[in-house]
């Protein structure tokens, strides 16, 4: 009859069975199997989620309510592995998929992961706008330096010099700070973790998600493959202990200390923190219940006469 | 061509000349008339030439005749220009105070008699007038006259502001048009609510500036409400459970952002205006995930940037509606005015192959049907949908009578059962697919086994296959679910997780590049495709008018569906508008043609965009009528390029 009634659907024939469920709802991770390669930075923040699931649930947000989104790259795989609401996006969109979320349903928590070809490239619009709003979402970003999935090239946050199979003389560009642009954005939650230390890492991502607003983490997370800094990071690391979160103009300061290659020291913790009203507030109050629409399209159309 | 009366009000952009013709409208529509706005105006803020011309008719209209009635000139240019369109007992108004090339008419002594009907009793038809879209002026009982309101004068000396100007306009107007000032009164009270009384005033000066020309006598019909298409979508999603909409401001489509926002208290909607079209998609996308029954509306070039979000709702079976403006192209093109050239590009973005539907409203009320049927079908399919539409009805001005339409359908959303496990994506009617494609073998793997291995009742999972083969074989519209959907269920789901993804997945929600799987979720979709093909020709998907019997057709689709109809009407043609165009209504399309022996396809485009599509479906066209100056076609234009064709 119809073009589309034509198409053979008759397909493969026979079904594939079923891949074996989790063991159970309360199982950290799907049945996925995990494909990073062995050393990949990515294993750490997974490995926080394990944990974190329970810290949420004891601070008043039930697995249930948790949602991740995630972009494309090799960050993103963690939308598989974890055995919790997830919205896979695409490259560059996780901010304004995870803001979507927030404001469809503002009960949920929503946590977007993304790397940083995919979110300070791609998408950095995003994230600007995110801050700017306020958007109570946070956003872990897998900072590696480098296209890993794409095999390797330059990214926002690589050094000027980077050799990448689309820079084989080098980048000739200055890598961006995201942090900077976050606070300028209007963030009110800032931060720089790291792959290794899982105390550490577990703590910011734990702060990030429970903070009432926009939070970034920018988390250095390491490419074994094609960018290896495992010991350019543990030499210059260090945790602050002496900043002042409320000051922007300190926390300015101290996120302009490491300009994301060459020597400085590269402190990790929460830069910047304040309290705002958040973009979700705005929606929050909605009450749809004796809402009768044709009554109120009769009503638009009266007024129209 | 109908019976039907016109007036041009012209000036600069800024002069509020938008407005004036929506006040001339709502007080014909007040008189019975129906009636049909068109707006022309360049992309700019101040400057320019503004017209907008009000077509009132006792039938619905939906375009603009050549021929003009009156026209109040509130620049040279609007005399320039659309003077020679009046017709012979026809009145140029002129704000003496701007416009200086031409001076007005001495008045006759007794010619403000109320009882000097000059130009007769009620309405007169426009073709009596030889209104062929010529100049001409060879008839007329009466010469056109050009009239003076000192408009600056009047509103300096009672002190009124410049946006009043219209006011006045609208007072001038019904002495012209001998419409008594008690209607006028009651028209300013509702709809210039703000400084009445020094609006009654300056309505009064107007009013006694000029001398009555007309008698439009009032008509016994109802007074219907007067929107443009762009709220009729509006109203039309909101009616169909519409509970988000976001957009990035982009004419013509800028006012569904509008109007959203302004209802958006009275309608519990949350209306967003982000940062640009792929935040819009991708916001909208996540809404859709949480629930929320969003829409977003763009034109051509934002619509460019939301196409990845369009292929990612095929992917990831997001419900969602997107009204797209057409305006001519390419690139920037011409902003603010009209075309049907984005067709294809609707047809055909983003990447892959999935279920969309298209559909193409001509008018306020199909605007308004068609809207509705969008947003209850891309959530019973989870699937983009699409209102295409075109600046004409965007920004026309309908009379709309929706209790007209046929009732609204009533699309069920299928939702999850709540038998555990829940999987976003399951295909408990993979069996029943096979069977209706002509395997039926393998029976034997079917959903009863896939849900018994996953912990479900032998009993439940029997049911759902058995409401799943009820559906494919029923007309009910909304019985149990269609094949290929996976029922639907939103996060928090304790003890659950709802998981969609971008690529290739397994029914849970899980990344797979399994061939068997990638096939199967393929036909999954495909399922999905066939089932709403069915299901759009269970609606008027194709319009047929004008003559149904007759060898020769009309063919179009969007805004030209009503001037089309009116050259039907008038040569005694057939008229054929498909309303859907993705799944193309083959059925209804066949059957609209049938006995058909020419037929002439009218567009606003070059290359004939829906020639090229009725190809695609084995049907050909054996005449082209087309318009891409980016103005619609007048009836005159119309009536003289039909019967070109047919001599």
């Amino acid at each position: 009859m119809s073009d589309i009634a034509d198409l053979d659907i008759s397909g493969a024939g026979s079904r594939r069975p079923q891949p074996a469920v989790m063991e159970g709802a309360a199982a950290p991770l799907t049945y996925a199997e995990n494909t990073w390669c062995p050393g990949c930075g990515n294993f750490g923040i997974l490995n926080v989620w394990k944990t974190l699931i329970d810290e949420l649930a004891d601070n008043g947000v039930p697995r249930e309510r948790i949602v991740v989104v995630a972009g494309i790259g090799c960050h993103a795989k963690i939308a598989d592995y974890l055995n919790l609401n997830t919205f896979y996006s695409l490259h560059g969109r996780t901010v304004p998929v995870a803001t979507g979320i927030k404001l469809g349903n503002p009960e949920l928590t929503v946590i977007a992961h993304a790397g940083d070809g995919d979110c300070y490239g791609e998408g950095l619009e995003h994230m600007l706008f995110a801050a700017k709003r306020n958007i109570d979402i946070s956003l872990m970003v897998h900072d590696n330096g480098v296209y890993a999935l794409t095999t390797g090239q330059y990214t926002p946050t690589s050094p000027r010099g980077f050799r990448g199979k689309s820079t084989p003389g080098g980048s000739a560009e200055q890598p961006i700070n995201p942090l900077e642009l976050a606070v300028a954005g209007g963030a009110t939650f800032v931060a720089r973790s790291y792959s290794r230390g899982a105390e550490r890492l577990r703590q910011t991502m734990l702060d990030a998600v429970l903070h009432r607003g926009f939070s970034l983490v920018d988390i250095l997370q390491v490419c074994a493959t094609f960018n290896n800094l495992y010991s350019y990071y543990n030499e210059r690391t260090f945790d602050m202990d002496d900043n002042d979160p409320s000051s922007r103009t300190d926390a300015l300061n101290r996120i302009g200390e490491w300009t994301y290659g060459g020597d400085g020291r590269i402190a990790l913790g929460t830069f910047y923190r304040s309290e705002a009203d958040t973009f979700d507030g705005v929606f929050r109050d909605i009450d749809r219940s004796s809402f009768d629409r044709e009554a109120a399209v009769r009503d638009l159309l009266a007024r129209r006469v | 061509m109908y019976d039907s009366f016109s007036v041009l009000v012209g000036g600069k952009a800024g002069d509020g000349i938008n407005e004036a013709g929506n006040l001339i409208a709502r007080l014909m529509n007040r008189l019975g008339y129906r009636v049909y706005v068109e707006v022309d105006y360049p992309s700019l803020i101040r400057g320019g030439h503004n017209f907008s011309i009000v077509r009132c008719a006792r039938e619905k209209v939906g375009c603009r005749t050549d021929r003009l009635d009156v026209v109040m000139a509130l620049n040279d240019e609007t005399v320039e220009r659309h003077a020679h369109r009046l017709g012979g007992a026809g009145t140029l108004v002129i704000d003496t105070g701007s416009v200086k090339s031409v001076t007005p008419d001495e008045a006759d002594e007794g010619d403000d008699d109320p009882s000097d009907e000059s130009r007769g009793g009620d309405l007169k038809a426009g073709g009596e007038r030889g209104g062929s879209g010529q100049d001409d002026s060879e008839e007329g009982d009466a010469e056109c006259i050009v009239m003076g309101v000192p408009i600056a004068a009047i509103l300096k000396e009672l002190q009124a502001p410049p946006v009043m100007r219209n006011t006045c306009l609208l007072g001038t107007f019904c002495r012209i048009a001998g419409i008594s000032w008690e209607i006028l009164e009651d028209t300013i009270r509702q709809h210039i609510p703000r400084s009445l009384e020094k609006n009654l005033e300056v309505a009064r000066r107007g009013y006694e500036a000029t001398r009555k020309r007309e008698s439009l006598a009032s008509l016994d019909l109802p007074a219907l409400p007067v929107m443009n298409g762009n709220e009729a979508v509006g109203l039309g999603l909101i009616r169909a459970g519409c509970t988000a909409y976001v957009a990035y401001p982009m004419s013509p489509s800028t006012g569904l952002l509008h109007f959203m926002a302004s209802v958006a208290d009275d309608c519990s909607l949350k209306v967003v205006h982000p940062e640009n079209e792929i935040a819009v998609i991708l916001m909208a996308l996540g809404m859709a995930y949480a629930g929320e029954r969003a829409a977003v509306g763009t034109a051509g070039g934002g619509f460019c940037l939301m196409t990845e979000g369009v292929s990612l709702a095929g992917q990831a079976e997001l419900p969602i509606v997107i009204m797209v403006a057409q305006r001519p192209g390419p690139s920037t093109g011409l902003p603010t005015y009209t075309t049907q050239a984005d067709l294809h590009f609707v047809l055909n973005a983003g990447q892959g192959e999935f279920p969309r539907l298209v559909v193409a409203p001509g008018s306020a009320e199909e605007a308004y049907y068609w809207s509705a049927v969008a947003m209850g079908l891309a959530w019973r399919y989870q699937t983009a949908a699409f209102v295409l539409a075109d600046k004409a009805v965007c920004e026309g001005s309908y009379s709309i009578d929706i209790d007209a339409l046929p009732p609204l359908p009533e699309y069920d959303v299928p939702l999850w059962d709540g038998v555990s496990p829940y999987r976003r994506y399951a295909r408990p009617d993979d069996a029943t697919a096979a069977g209706t494609a002509g395997t039926p073998d393998d029976m034997s793997t079917g959903a009863s086994a896939d849900a018994a291995s996953a912990g479900t009742s032998g009993e439940s999972a029997d049911a759902t296959a058995a409401g799943t083969a009820t559906a494919e074989g029923s007309a009910a519209p909304s019985a149990a679910v269609p094949p290929g959907v996976s029922p639907l269920a939103f996060p928090p789901l304790p003890g659950e997780v709802v998981k969609v993804d971008s690529y290739e997945h397994d029914e849970l929600g899980v990344t797979t590049e399994d061939n068997v799987e990638t096939v199967l979720m393929q036909e999954k979709r495909v399922r999905k495709w066939c089932a709403l093909e069915e299901e759009i020709d269970r609606l008027e998907a194709v319009k047929v008018r004008g003559d149904a019997d007759a060898p020769t057709a009309l063919l179009c689709w969007g805004s030209n569906g009503s001037v089309c109809r009116e050259v039907a009407d008038e040569l005694g043609l057939r008229m054929v508008q498909p309303l859907v165009l993705s799944p193309f209504p083959t059925r209804q399309f066949e059957e609209a043609l049938d006995g058909v022996e020419r037929l002439i396809c009218v567009e606003n485009n070059v290359t004939g965009q829906l020639v090229k599509l009725l190809r695609l479906h084995g049907f050909d066209v054996d005449d082209a009528i087309r318009r891409y100056d980016g103005r619609m076609f007048s009836l005159e234009e119309l009536t003289t390029g039909v019967k070109e064709v047919l001599q």
